[in-house]
């Protein structure tokens, strides 16, 4: 009998064990997963930024722009991905790129063009991307048990829109989808009647 | 891992029950054997599950390096001259059986693919004819292997990447098996949907894969070439889908050609939604239009290889270890763990209710 009596006390010291484990265990995992996913968010960030940059940069050089453009070639073609040049966006770059090189020939024309579309569709996935890393990060907040340690450990830092909060992450888009979304009317529908 | 703590519970649970139930059957020693025993097996069978969910392949391409057929012999160990003593213990005496052993491989770049292998006690196995795969093989014969890896978009249906929700029935008939190996060391990249037989498939094949046993190791590429009978270009999507974006070292060039031979639209599929390969797709497309016809394969293989060669850039799975934190186990190991949880629980209990495994003297035969 006082055997059994030693033996429920290791049980139940094991019990207590295992479940101050579980929540130490809890407490670290999450406290780690919300640093790297937040890091991980920023460097997503700062990556869509080098895409358009790297696209902007191969752009000037295709059309043999000289280097104090660059940085102009960058906003025209951010401005382009927005959408601020409606339909047209290419040939605005276009007439940027001739004005700094009236040179530019047919080959190089296809060559541009290229590379715009090339750096259009990279961009599309790279903020893809960011978008899905912000889902997951934002699903997992909102989970019962690992999002109560994530806000345990003070996550989240960042501001990722979570429970319809203030998104510092917000992807990139045509002024155009903004319109439609806001209005819900696509106005390339409204204009044919 | 939310579930998986909320399943472990279970064994926890139904211990202490039994152990309440069956105070003078069931020891606390008992009580915790159970729990550990259960939760061992769930563990297996949840990480056994995890491992499914990312787990696939991808084709890797290159050619055969020599052929060898090699002989050899061993020694196998077996019991002879057999007595029983008086008290009726047997010993014996170890002998051995020499075996005669034929293998048939081939070396390759992707390391030796096996053909054949014949093992024998009798000496004229080293007789045998070559087997036919071997006899055909050649140096310098182009070959692909699968190997394994871990594909997190697979494993994560929620994923922007992941669109196997999308539903596109229109295609369902022009969409093909993803392709596998066959015949130890082929594999079919080219593949026509709906062209009937204008279409010279086994010449595209070997050219293409005249291709790859270079183009293979040098980009890590594995190219899929798909000739559909269709002007629709959501094909992509529905190809998308189906395939799930591809393997990670996947290039999947589609044209569409509904009046043979001339070319009606022509796309790439890359993982990630053609991450990383933009400049790719585009080249790929502009320099297919140009061409025009599909009515010489080898110049439309020619154009793809060399964009591959130039432009292509595979993605890393690392890029896509953020969704590790958003694998979700899947339905069937979710009730399966927790029926196995509840029958492994009933089975011990009653086996710790009629035996007394650690000979604690606490058992119901020895009870009552």
């Amino acid at each position: 009998m006082k055997y059994q009596k030693g033996l429920a006390g290791y049980v139940f010291l094991g019990i207590v064990a295992a479940v101050a484990f579980t929540l130490v265990a809890s407490y670290v995992t999450n406290a780690n997963y919300g640093n790297r996913a937040e890091q991980t968010l920023r460097a997503t960030w700062e990556d869509n930024e080098n895409v358009l940059a790297q696209y902007s940069l191969k752009i000037g050089e295709i059309a043999q722009v000289p280097a104090m453009y660059r940085d102009d070639i960058k906003e025209i073609y951010a401005d382009v991905l927005k959408g601020r040049y409606g339909e047209n966006g290419s040939q605005a770059m276009f007439q940027f790129l001739k004005e700094q090189n009236p040179q530019i020939d047919a080959s190089l024309y296809t060559n541009i063009q290229q590379a715009m579309e090339a750096g259009r569709n990279e961009f599309r996935v790279a903020q893809t991307r960011l978008v899905d890393q912000k889902r997951v990060y934002v699903t997992n907040l909102g989970y019962v048990w690992k999002g109560f340690w994530l806000q345990t450990a003070g996550y989240p830092t960042l501001n990722v829109g979570f429970q319809g909060g203030a998104d510092d992450f917000e992807i990139i888009t045509s002024e155009y989808a903004i319109d439609a979304f806001e209005t819900g009317v696509d106005q390339g529908i409204t204009l044919r009647k | 891992m939310e579930t998986f703590y909320l399943i472990l519970l279970v064994p926890a649970i139904v211990a202490l029950i039994a152990r309440l139930a069956f105070k003078t059957t069931i020891t606390w020693l008992e009580t915790a054997a159970q729990i550990a025993v259960v939760s061992i097996i769930l563990s297996i069978v949840w990480f056994a599950g995890s491992y499914a969910q990312t787990h696939d392949t991808e084709i890797w391409n290159g050619e055969v390096t020599n052929k060898v057929r090699h002989h050899d012999t061993y020694e196998e160990a077996y019991d002879c001259f057999c007595t029983t003593d008086s008290e009726g213990n047997e010993s014996c005496s170890t002998c051995y059986e020499t075996h005669y052993t034929v293998k048939w491989y081939l070396e390759s770049t992707l390391g030796d693919i096996r053909i054949d292998y014949k093992d024998s006690t009798w000496r004229s196995v080293y007789d045998t004819p070559d087997p036919a795969d071997y006899k055909a093989a050649y140096v310098g014969e182009p070959c692909s292997a699968t190997y394994s890896y871990t594909n997190y978009i697979k494993a994560v249906p929620d994923s922007l990447f992941n669109m196997s929700d999308a539903r596109y029935e229109q295609f369902a008939s022009l969409i093909p098996q993803y392709p596998t190996v066959y015949g130890k060391y082929h594999v079919d990249h080219v593949i026509t949907m709906g062209m009937g037989s204008n279409v010279a498939v086994r010449d595209w094949n070997n050219y293409l894969a005249g291709k790859l046993k270079k183009l293979g190791p040098a980009s890590q590429a594995n190219v899929i070439v798909i000739l559909v009978n269709t002007a629709d270009q959501t094909y992509r999507h529905a190809l998308e889908t189906a395939w799930l974006g591809g393997k990670k070292n996947d290039v999947i060039v589609m044209a569409g050609v509904t009046n043979y031979p001339k070319i009606d639209w022509v796309d790439t599929i890359t993982l990630g939604q053609n991450a990383d390969n933009g400049m790719l797709t585009v080249k790929i497309r502009d320099d297919l239009t140009t061409l025009g016809t599909i009515e010489n394969g080898q110049a439309f293989i020619d154009v793809v290889s060399a964009n591959v060669g130039q432009h292509f850039d595979r993605k890393p799975m690392e890029d896509f270890d953020y969704l590790k934190d958003d694998i979700q186990p899947a339905d069937w190991v979710v009730i399966m763990a927790f029926i196995l949880a509840f029958l492994l629980s009933a089975g011990l209990t009653w086996f710790f209710h009629v035996q007394d495994p650690f000979g604690d003297g606490y058992s119901r035969r020895r009870y009552y």
